[in-house]
């Protein structure tokens, strides 16, 4: 870290993002003004110089005295994230570190790895690992005009509701493994704003030609799927545990391998107006 | 001379240090921060759980779950359920015991107990996770998308600045070769 205090830096900003204190400096002027849109939502600048963690920018590109081409270098605190001939790549680890960084120390939420969408005032919470189907599942649930909330994280209150985390959604083409933004507009949806409790979580992965066919699960077993992708599982159990046990507690889990998101979306609407309109069926868990 | 137990003289202790535990409705979520471990234990396991003082018997804890089933698959149900508490460090007090009793798997048992959906429901059931590290409950990058280190891709390889295959563990040589 002290060698890299010593670099000489030409410019920085500090900002907070879900109570974490984040510091970003470049070797370059330019830079840091074009990162806005790889900030995490509703980031607010923070006046503060001490900060959780510390991003350094070493802008590489040509070299004209010495004709060379230089790296992109980036840090995190004294620690490297990435390294490219390329700016972009470099950029793509930033936005990705950044958000596991406020994921991980966020003190007032739980992060669950998530996409979120809201139905009549009720969450469903899409938990799995990468390459689940996640993004495009909440997707369809968003052409059906359910609320935009996340494709990428759960945000948890403390009282177990889940919060927006509305960055754009990433899609990933399966030709170039190269992901794309498109914002919520765009696929015709719109964001949701207020905090939910949890209707459903839904814990499952695409399997092509799979039918879809849940089995209902318990609250128990729910709180195992939210804890499995839970970013800080390890560093705030204490904490963790009664804020998943408040959103799983009247909310109906599920559990299947999925074929096409469509019909699955249309299904999972279709339980949600069910528990809805017969909230005693929900409680004997009869669907 | 070794300290001599009886066998009707086991008492169970559930371990509780550095354990964080949560009642969700009738069942318990239990976190072993030792061992960054989850477990979720289903109402019949709960009961047994929460009755392991050191005070009551086996026999006694037999009493408490499956009163419909028979005698012998009480027991069996009793004997599987604190074998799978000893193995996941739930209980302490049993490890000598346990060793001396008949093992069932819980196919087996659930194939001789009649499968009405009443006794299924009563047979103690454990459900353990590893607790994700932070970069595992995190998006990760597919094979072939550019990348700088190799925590950024799935596969943990990041090679000439494109996410590759898993890497072998080195001194290993491949299955079947």
């Amino acid at each position: 870290m002290d060698k890299l205090n010593r670099l000489g830096w030409a410019e920085g900003i500090s900002f907070i993002s879900y109570g974490v204190r984040i510091g970003i400096r470049a070797s370059r002027e330019g830079l840091v003004g074009t990162l806005n849109d790889r900030l995490p939502p509703g980031w607010k600048p923070h006046p503060g110089q001490i900060v959780d963690r510390l991003y350094s920018f070493v802008v590489g590109g040509d070299d004209p005295l010495r004709k060379r081409r230089l790296l992109y270098l980036l840090y995190g605190d004294g620690t490297r994230v990435a390294r490219d001939r390329e700016l972009e790549p470099v950029l793509d680890a930033f936005e990705s570190d950044l958000r596991l960084s406020v994921a991980f120390a966020a003190r007032q939420r739980v992060f669950v790895h998530a996409g979120v969408v809201g139905w009549r005032g009720k969450a469903i919470v899409i938990a799995g690992k990468t390459f689940t189907g996640k993004t495009t599942l909440a997707a369809e649930l968003v052409k059906l005009g359910a609320e935009y909330y996340s494709d990428e994280y759960a945000v948890l209150d403390l009282s177990g509701r889940v919060r927006p985390f509305p960055r754009p959604l990433s899609i990933r083409d399966p030709a170039t493994a190269r992901t794309h933004y498109l914002s919520v507009e765009e696929f015709g949806g719109r964001a949701g704003v207020k905090p939910l409790s949890v209707g459903m979580v839904v814990d499952t992965r695409y399997r092509e030609g799979a039918r879809w066919h849940p089995m209902r699960v318990s609250p128990g077993a729910g709180a195992m799927v939210l804890l499995a992708n839970t970013v800080s599982a390890r560093h705030r159990p204490a904490r963790n545990l009664p804020v998943i046990r408040k959103a799983v507690s009247s909310a109906i889990i599920l559990r299947g391998v999925r074929g096409e998101a469509a019909t699955v979306a249309r299904d999972l609407l279709a339980r949600m107006d069910q528990a809805d309109a017969e909230p005693d069926r929900r409680a004997l868990g009869t669907f | 001379m070794a300290k001599l137990q009886s066998k009707y003289d086991v008492r169970p202790i559930a371990s509780t240090d550095g354990m964080i535990v949560e009642q969700l409705d009738t069942e318990l979520l239990i976190y072993d921060t030792a061992r960054d471990k989850a477990h979720c234990l289903n109402p019949a396991a709960a009961t047994v759980w929460k009755h392991c003082d050191g005070q009551k018997t086996v026999e006694e804890l037999q009493a408490l779950i499956a009163p419909e089933a028979g005698a012998a698959d009480s027991r069996d149900m009793i004997v599987g359920c604190l074998r799978d508490f000893q193995r996941r460090h739930l209980v302490t007090g049993t490890t000598g015991w346990l060793d001396s009793e008949r093992q069932v798997s819980r196919r087996e048992l659930l194939k001789r107990v009649s499968v009405t959906a009443a006794v299924v429901v009563l047979v103690p059931l454990v459900t353990t996770i590893v607790a994700p590290t932070p970069a595992a409950a995190a998006s990760c990058l597919a094979g072939g998308a550019t990348c700088s280190i190799g925590s950024q891709c799935c596969s943990g390889n990041c090679s000439g600045f494109t996410c590759g295959p898993p890497l072998r563990p080195r001194g290993r040589s491949p299955r079947n070769s």
